[in-house]
């Protein structure tokens, strides 16, 4: 703290605003809901925490001067914070994924927003119960609900930390701490800040008591008068007086009603402020509501309104139906004092009809049509009973636009640095609309049209993506898989690097991003592709005169890899391998093996223990001797036990693997000769001059044969 | 949000530190709030951002995909190059924003306290949010220096940067041996 005072923070206008590419965070009606999550902590039994949160609501709330009201939703069994619903929830085992080991987070308040205008469309508060322990009652060693809630209730209204040391805005909480339980000054003028300054235009009036008295806690609704849509709400205050903020200019039909049915008062923080004493009632009369016409950037005076006393007629329906524009379903109102097959329902929307209606003492049922012209958003229903007593179900009816359909792709796969032009087709696509590639947004949406999207693909790793196209409305589709990312391939290693002139030559590529159809050109001619992995293909060389030539690598629709002089066409024909004798050797090497064939009098290097599948890896020979065209002598090296194959290279670059696989073993354990004793020639194998003599001199010989014809080809 | 009470001390202890205070309490004893810190952290290194994406997830949350690139790595076995999912991001439309996360940009330099990688969406924090995070920066005469990652949890206080990674490397060391 003395650190705060002495760099001269100030006291008196320390909140910060989130603010997020130049656009402060707020929400778009002053009234927030919050719901709790129905498992409350680990660590209360007593279910204390709930009147801890209500009060950490309550005091944000009861800031003089601010406009910020909270009411709590029914509890909810999700803590998904992705969700819509604006969840307080304690977090036993990290399910939500905010608190990794070590992260040293008490509490977190994810915000999600609309970047275009700061408007926050969704807030959570998730308490870290795995890691740190919470009470109400200020034990030792916990973390006190109230406080850290009020400090994330800030968060949650679009206020960030505050250099404040005193403030509940501070970023640094201690266990058993209480201080920030109540606000600070800054802390109050940041509430005060959060109002939007775009809520400009108004109506406002006041709700009285048939005796002339105000109600307190009213819910007062604008409806617009041309369509019929719910377009705002607002409480009214101790005296009776409302003002509904933020209206666009327009004719306005008002409607006040109590709080009760689906929402109570008990789901208020300031439920004594709550009066549920008198019948719901429209400006003018329900049956033919007043137009209050309101301009741009001013307030509008509808004065009082006169409502009746407190009916039985009371609507309890707690979900709203979901309807695409045009479509039509039937709905199930609940309620009490419902008459039996005289309940009138309506609308005041004209897109909006209502047939086939039905109904009990508590319920009443309706065909209803929504025609494909009804703009988007909330409606509501009014009811009227046989008795005349007047009921608004408010805001029951969610009217959206078709969601969008995504049927084909003209181009399914692209590279993976992204860039690809791809034309989306489908149906009811919306202008603004964004499309993204396993998660990825697009960088570049062109509409064209309801059907038609063109897209540019973003960067994205190797693999099968889903293709989601959002509209702005927040509908989306989903084509699972619909886009297959591949890279450029890359090559890392050819063998051999030279083939016969007349083609055929089996030729390895190893390297990485070889998609199952690549195509491998040699000097512009294809050659014969059998893809064996992401890593490894096997190609089979075309015919062309002696010369280097370039090697071209394309996954199909992928820019394509040029290799200059990767292979040579030489003039002999390539080496063949038709056998090896012995075909396995001790692990410590020595062994000589006779590997017998064609064209084999120009072999270099004879290497062991050669992955098969790749033809890479391995060690060469100890020494190679050149039996003539068609056998070389080979020392096998020491090399760890397993099945591999030999390779032969010539000096031209040619080679190939000799057919089977030669097995490296664990050495016998023996008295005597064993255990790497591999130089050792047998005598039925000797037909030379040589033939008795000992190992070494045999190696020796090799040895100054391959120098002879290294040396003859050097020159 | 509310990073761990220890991290308070720390954060306090580090913004009231000057260069030299820093380096002598981190071989002193009064290194305690900055052990926490250090003791919490899976990775410490100075990375460098080398790529930046953000990704909307199937579950409609949202994470930023930092490349990293390990200029000087403290602790832990940290890949030279290598990928951090860290929730929070703008993408199609929607941001999500935690308050009190620092974010950073391609080409930023930064001291990072990261904890480890969560089962559930493979994310990591910076131990204490801005607690655990320290932006590299130069100054007017090409020094580089260390700075608090986020203005708002504190004056911007910058301290000298070989100092800075001295009790980093002192702290991680004295702990390794413990």
């Amino acid at each position: 703290m003395a650190v705060a005072f002495g760099l001269g923070i100030s006291t008196a206008e320390g909140y910060h605003r989130i603010v997020l590419g130049g656009k402060r965070l707020k929400w778009p009606t002053s009234i927030i809901t919050w719901q709790l999550h129905a498992g409350g902590s680990d660590n209360i039994a007593d279910g204390s925490h709930v009147a801890a949160l209500e009060h950490a609501f309550a005091e944000w709330a009861s800031v003089p001067g601010s406009k910020v009201r909270f009411q709590r939703g029914q509890n909810v069994a999700s803590k998904n914070p992705s969700s819509n619903s604006h969840v307080v929830a304690f977090d036993e085992n990290n399910g939500t994924g905010y608190f990794p080991s070590g992260s040293g987070i008490v509490a977190i308040t994810p915000l999600t927003y609309d970047p275009a205008n700061g408007t926050i469309l969704d807030a959570d508060i998730l308490f870290n119960g795995r890691d740190y322990a919470f009470g109400t009652g200020l034990q030792p060693g916990s973390f006190d609900v109230q406080d850290v809630a009020t400090h994330e209730i800030g968060h949650f209204i679009g206020l960030d930390h505050a250099p404040s040391v005193s403030g509940t805005m501070w970023p640094y909480v201690s266990p058993g701490q209480w201080l920030h339980r109540s606000l600070s000054e800054d802390d109050a003028a940041g509430a005060v800040a959060v109002v939007s300054k775009d809520l400009d235009s108004a109506l406002f009036g006041t709700i009285r008591h048939e005796d002339g008295s105000g109600i307190r806690g009213g819910s007062v609704y604008a409806v617009d008068a041309n369509d019929g849509r719910l377009v705002a709400a607002a409480a009214s205050d101790h005296g009776g007086s409302w003002r509904i903020r933020g209206l666009p200019a327009g004719d306005y039909h008002v409607y006040a009603a109590p709080l009760e049915g689906g929402i109570s008062a008990a789901n208020l923080t300031g439920d004594s402020q709550v009066q549920t004493d008198f019948g719901a009632g429209f400006y003018g009369s329900t049956a033919a509501p007043l137009r209050f016409t309101l301009g741009a950037a001013t307030s509008f005076q509808c004065g009082d309104l006169w409502l009746p006393a407190n009916n039985l007629l009371v609507d309890s329906t707690s979900s709203a139906q979901v309807l695409e524009q045009g479509g039509a379903a039937m709905l199930t109102l609940w309620g009490s004092n419902f008459s039996p097959n005289a309940t009138e329902v309506w609308s005041l929307s004209p897109w909006i009809t209502l047939s086939n209606v039905t109904s009990g003492s508590s319920w009443v049922q309706a065909r209803l049509d929504v025609a494909g012209q009804c703009p988007p958003g909330v409606y509501d229903l009014y009811l009227h009973n046989a008795g005349g007593d007047f009921e608004a179900v408010s805001a029951v009816l969610d009217v959206t636009r078709p969601a969008p359909a995504l049927a084909a792709l003209d181009a399914t796969r692209g590279g993976t640095a992204g860039g690809s032009p791809v034309v989306l087709h489908g149906a009811d696509f919306q202008e603004g609309a964004w499309v993204l590639f396993g998660g990825i947004e697009s960088p570049l949406v062109e509409w064209v049209d309801p059907g038609q999207l063109r897209v540019f693909t973003p960067a994205h790793e190797a693999g099968l993506a889903d293709v989601v196209v959002v509209n702005p409305d927040g509908r989306q589709t989903r084509l699972p898989g619909g886009y297959l990312f591949e890279a450029m391939p890359v090559l890392a290693e050819v063998f051999p690097t030279a083939g016969q002139q007349t083609g055929g030559t089996s030729v390895l590529l190893q390297g990485a991003e070889f998609a199952p159809d690549l195509e491998v050109y040699f000097d512009g001619s294809p050659a014969l592709v059998q893809w064996q992995s992401p890593g490894l293909a096997k190609v089979v060389a075309p015919a062309h005169v002696p010369g280097s030539v370039d090697l071209l690598l394309r996954n199909p629709g992928m820019p394509e890899l040029t290799v200059a002089d990767a292979f040579t066409y030489v003039v002999p024909p390539d080496p063949v391998v038709h056998g090896m004798t012995p075909s396995s050797s001790d692990t410590g090497g020595g062994a000589n093996v006779r590997l017998s064939g064609t064209g084999l009098d120009a072999v270099t290097e004879v290497r062991f223990g050669v992955n098969s599948a790749s033809g890479g890896g391995g060690k060469s020979a100890v020494s190679l001797q050149v039996l003539g065209a068609s056998a070389v002598q080979a020392v096998t090296p020491s090399f760890k036990t397993g099945n591999y194959s030999v390779r032969v290279t010539t000096g031209t670059g040619q080679g190939v693997l000799a057919p089977g696989k030669f097995q490296f073993q664990a050495a016998a354990s023996s008295g005597g000769g064993g255990g790497g004793c591999g130089g050792v020639i047998r005598p039925g194998d000797r037909r030379d001059p040589i033939g008795d003599a000992p190992a070494w001199l045999l190696l020796l010989g090799g040895w100054w044969l391959y120098r002879r014809r290294s040396l003859a080809s050097h020159d | 949000m509310k990073p761990l009470p220890t991290l308070f001390l720390c954060a306090a202890g580090l913004l009231g530190w000057t260069v030299s205070d820093l380096a002598a309490s981190s071989t002193a004893a009064p290194a305690a709030d900055f052990a926490a810190l250090t003791a919490a952290a899976e990775w410490i290194a100075e990375f460098q951002v080398v790529d930046k994406r953000c990704a909307l997830l199937a579950d409609g949350s949202i994470e930023t995909r930092y490349t990293f690139s390990t200029l000087t790595p403290m602790k832990g076995a940290i890949p030279s190059m290598h990928e951090v999912r860290i929730p929070g991001g703008v993408v199609a439309g929607r941001g999500l924003h935690l308050p009190g996360l620092p974010e950073w940009a391609t080409g930023d330099r930064a001291i990072l306290f990261l904890s480890s990688a969560g089962p559930v969406r493979g994310w990591r924090m910076p131990v204490g949010l801005g607690a655990g995070a320290f932006r590299v920066i130069q100054d007017g005469s090409g020094r580089a220096r260390v700075r608090a990652a986020s203005a708002a949890d504190g004056p911007p206080l910058v301290h000298d940067y070989d100092h800075f990674v001295a009790a980093v490397l002192a702290e991680t060391g004295s702990q390794a041996s413990r």
